[in-house]
């Protein structure tokens, strides 16, 4: 029987702790997109990822069945992300270079799917491109997009995580998406498979 | 499905073709002109190169996790999760409060908007009845039935008067006897053509030639020429 996070949540506060790996199993994958997405980074991702699961087991007293954990998590996850970001712009390492690093990166490139090596690569690069256009992006509307489309949230969990209303929460993400137009019609899309073949 | 639930499905993976949001966008311009919009921006962050990475990048999450660093967890952490903790049951008691005294208020306004719907409907005896509005018979106002009486043709007196009658009687009254200004240019008034030879005969005449007896009434003009007709 599938418990839900709710239920899940109660039996650690009671003392079962073994089942918090069943919350990092659902969240884990979905929780480090939105973190490599904000951060351009993944270690620095992974690293925000594991903090974030450890804060919420560390202070799961302070739980309540009234709101949802995934909606905690996720809150938990954008302020600490937001720290890190602060924490490494301090260090002068702005995002974009960030992903510039990342895409060169040896270890993001190796091909690790069926797909072939060079399938893998454009799709990295393609991945990279959508990355930096959403990182161009006011911080607020770029959350937002990350939240609906790659963590797949609905509009009250993005708007509870955001700490802002709903309809807030809908005109973030639809101006985000008009932005985001705007740069593609600009030509900054990603390139064609084409395009990169001969690049390279 | 109205525009706003359509905009949340078209930002659905899983929906944004869904055959209700396509009825949606027949018929409603304003969103199809949105979705035209918000296409290539969706195919961007929803297409292949962006969901792919589910399945392909983080294949590698098992290396790094196997890499030195050491999970850390940081005092000022925990306090964000605190913190978050009661932010969002501070939220979701305000939203259970709002909610609540909604329907507290809605509670108590039904029976007061009822009681004043029930003292502001007007009591059955003093409905006119509807037959009042009828312009025929005994329904028309005295005013009226007398002055289309009078401009009948004599011989018609038990008939019924016609809508047309009774619009021409209420002429009489509203309209042509309206006071005259100089500055109406366009107006044009009934005058009857040398009434007493002719029995009546109306014909519109500009305002500068006008009966040079314009302080009598017109109305009982042709009040005049109708009894006139009926005597003959």
């Amino acid at each position: 029987m599938r418990l839900d996070d709710s239920e899940i949540m109660q039996r650690i506060v009671a003392g079962d702790v073994g089942l918090f790996d069943e919350l990092v199993r659902r969240y884990r994958e979905p929780l480090l997109r939105v973190a490599w997405s904000k951060l351009g980074h993944r270690e620095w991702a992974e690293d925000v990822v594991q903090e974030a699961f450890l804060a919420a087991y560390s202070a799961r007293a302070t739980y309540n069945p009234e709101f949802a954990f995934r909606t905690w998590l996720w809150t938990i996850l954008l302020n600490l992300c937001r720290r890190q970001w602060k924490r490494r712009a301090a260090q002068g390492q702005a995002l974009p270079q960030s992903f510039q690093a990342d895409s060169e990166s040896e270890e993001i490139r190796e091909p690790v799917s069926h797909d072939s090596g060079l399938a893998q690569l454009l799709a990295t690069e393609q991945r990279q491109q959508v990355l930096q256009l959403i990182a161009r992006l006011p911080e607020p509307q770029g959350d937002a997009i990350r939240l609906r489309f790659f963590a797949g949230l609905k509009y009250e969990e993005i708007a509870a995580a955001m700490e802002s209303a709903v309809s807030t929460a809908k005109v973030r993400v639809r101006s985000g998406l008009q932005s985001l137009t705007k740069f593609l019609q600009e030509g900054e899309a990603p390139p064609e498979r084409g395009a990169f073949l001969d690049e390279s | 499905m109205n525009c706003d639930q359509a905009f949340e499905c078209l930002t659905d993976p899983e929906l944004s073709s869904g055959s209700e949001l396509r009825a949606h966008l027949d018929g409603c311009p304003r969103c199809r002109d949105m979705a035209d919009i918000l296409e290539p921006a969706l195919r961007f962050v929803t297409g292949e190169a962006s969901t792919d990475w589910i399945g392909s990048a983080w294949d590698v999450a098992p290396k790094i996790a196997d890499r030195t660093s050491q999970p850390f967890l940081t005092e000022q952490a925990v306090r964000v999760a605190e913190e978050a903790a009661s932010s969002l049951l501070a939220r979701n008691r305000r939203r259970m409060r709002a909610r609540r005294n909604r329907w507290l208020a809605a509670t108590l306004l039904a029976p007061v908007i009822a009681l004043a719907l029930f003292l502001s409907e007007p009591k059955s005896s003093q409905t006119p009845p509807e037959e009042a509005y009828s312009p025929v018979g005994p329904a028309l106002g005295p005013c009226t039935r007398m002055t289309a009486a009078m401009t009948k043709p004599a011989g018609d007196a038990d008939r019924e008067i016609s809508a047309y009658e009774v619009v021409r009687a209420c002429n009489v009254c509203h309209l042509l006897d309206r006071p005259h200004r100089a500055d109406d240019q366009e107006h044009l008034k009934l005058q009857p053509v040398k009434a007493t030879e002719t029995g009546g005969l109306w014909q519109p005449v500009a305002p500068d030639k006008a009966h040079a007896s314009a302080g009598i009434s017109l109305r009982w003009q042709m009040a005049a020429i109708a009894l006139h007709e009926r005597a003959c």
